[in-house]
């Protein structure tokens, strides 16, 4: 879904929450947090946030737990650092962070994975969120859109209008093999400044519902899918961590990471 | 201007009454008018939305600057003889019982000697005792300038944005519109243009209707708030007072 650096999530950064208010944080997070409750065994309550973005999600999930997010974007985290200035935010990409912690829940929502350009910087990241979590813990990612769900041609229209600007967001979908491509425009207007036009194509990887599972499975948890997850249509993917001593071997702790992996840098999408 | 928009023009403007506005014009051409005629131009008539309705009761010609706005007029309206002209320039063979420019087209008119001209070739147009109706643009004191104004449409066909910004400069209003055309077979287009526009206060406006020869009047009541009508009656008799053979030397 990422051309070289999304506009919307750098350039545009500060007018992301305005483009998204009508998103229904607080009630996903609550699900999010039942949904922890309900298949985390590993006792603790540390969150992970993995492409947190300006931290909605965690502006709410703070309240129960320990949380640290992670984003690629400066630009974004400027924007959560000013809105929760007491909680831990790092800058790195999802394929290749290396925090000295683990953690009882990893969380990927809103499509964040679709982000990435092929399934192996998708394999790459559920290794990465698996390493993270404790004996027991609990990754929850919410997909990019089935491929078999996708609709090409389908417009879609986010507008938000206040006293101080007025902003647009208009995209269009069409595919190009596994990819989505959105073509989307976005109008800014102020009355301080007039209106800024701006453009660009997002690549989605979308992966069918079965090889997601694999794909978790691959990275030593035990998937399961939801067919209801935090918005309509999307499900939501969910790997748990073993505690039995067989599939620690698997990526445990930090320390065994293998040194050897390429660390995937300027891939086409990203 | 609106070269590439023609076709989605009046989904721009399915919010505007033309019923409503046509009955009404209708009543004001009744009030009005004494030629006894029962001909109707529209100048600037654009995709012909007025005339549509128009020519259910009178004999009506339309006139438009922009040859796209005329080919979907052409596509609704049977029978009405379109003219591409411009407002400050054209010339028909016939005079007319009516001559109506709404929708504030005479704001796309940027100089004084540009509307003074306008207003001679559609008072020229008339029929002693006909009426020209005119829907001015904003006055200067009412123009409120560096706003932000979206409006958006959407059917499964298409979805159209438009954002204008309007300021001013002077006593011209500027308007700077962006544009954004989603078909779901062809994706998404940008468009921009800017309108500028004279903003002339309804006295001066007055007059002028006045130097082209007709009797006016300014009616504080018209189809969107802040914009007025003016109505300017071509008398039955004599007293070409700064209009006829002049007016059309004028043009030339």
């Amino acid at each position: 879904m990422t051309a070289a650096r999304s506009l919307m999530f750098h350039k545009l950064a500060e007018y992301y929450d305005a483009f998204v208010d009508d998103k229904d944080y607080r009630g996903e997070s609550r699900r999010l947090e039942t949904l922890a409750r309900r298949y985390c065994r590993s006792g603790g309550r540390s969150w992970l946030d993995v492409a947190c973005g300006t931290g909605r999600h965690l502006e709410f999930l703070r309240r129960s737990h320990s949380v640290v997010g992670l984003d690629r974007s400066v630009e974004m985290l400027r924007v959560a650092r000013h809105r929760l200035p007491k909680v831990r935010f790092v800058k790195a990409d999802m394929r290749t962070f290396r925090l000295d912690r683990s953690f009882d829940v990893v969380s990927c929502t809103f499509g964040a994975v679709g982000h990435l350009a092929t399934e192996r910087d998708l394999r790459a990241a559920f290794t990465n969120f698996a390493r993270h979590l404790k004996p027991g813990g609990v990754a929850i990612v919410e997909p990019w859109i089935d491929p078999a769900g996708f609709r090409p041609g389908f417009l879609h229209l986010m507008k938000h209008e206040e006293r101080s600007a007025s902003l647009v967001r208009l995209s269009h979908s069409s595919r190009r093999g596994n990819h989505s491509v959105l073509q989307i425009h976005y109008l800014i207007g102020e009355p301080s400044r007039g209106i800024r036009h701006f453009e660009e194509t997002e690549f989605g990887l979308m992966v069918s519902r079965r090889r997601l599972r694999e794909l978790m499975a691959d990275a030593g948890l035990v998937p399961r899918l939801l067919p209801h997850g935090l918005r309509p249509g999307r499900g939501l993917l969910l790997g748990t961590k073993p505690r039995s001593r067989r599939s620690k071997r698997r990526s445990a702790d930090p320390s065994s990471y293998r040194n050897d992996r390429r660390r995937s840098p300027g891939e086409p999408f990203q | 201007m609106y070269t590439d928009l023609a076709k989605f023009y009046d989904l721009q403007y399915s919010w505007k009454d033309y019923p409503a506005e046509v009955r009404r014009l209708e009543a004001l051409a009744r009030r009005y008018g004494r030629s006894g005629g029962s001909s109707w131009l529209d100048v600037a008539c654009g995709t012909g939305k007025h005339l549509e309705l128009l020519s259910r009761h009178f004999d009506c010609a339309g006139v438009d600057v922009n040859a796209e706005m005329l080919k979907v007029a052409r596509g609704r309206l049977r029978g009405v003889p379109l003219t591409r002209g411009d407002m400050r320039s054209f010339r028909l063979p016939r005079r007319f019982a009516v001559v109506s420019c709404l929708f504030s087209a005479i704001g796309h008119l940027t100089t004084e000697r540009d509307l003074r001209r306008a207003f001679r070739r559609m008072a020229d147009h008339l029929l002693p005792g006909g009426v020209l109706i005119v829907e001015p643009w904003i006055a200067p004191e009412d123009f409120r300038g560096a706003l932000i104004h979206l409006r958006t449409y959407e059917d499964p066909s298409i979805t159209l944005v438009r954002c204008a910004f309007s300021r001013r400069e002077g006593s011209r209003s500027v308007i700077e519109y962006s544009y954004l055309i989603g078909e779901p077979r062809k994706g998404i287009r940008y468009l921009r243009e800017v309108d500028r526009g004279l903003m002339v206060p309804p006295v001066r406006l007055l007059k002028l209707m006045e130097s082209a020869g007709l009797k006016p009047r300014f009616l504080r009541r018209g189809f969107i708030s802040d914009r007025g009508l003016l109505i300017g009656v071509k008398p039955l008799f004599g007293s070409r007072r700064g209009s006829g053979s002049r007016g059309w030397a004028d043009a030339a």
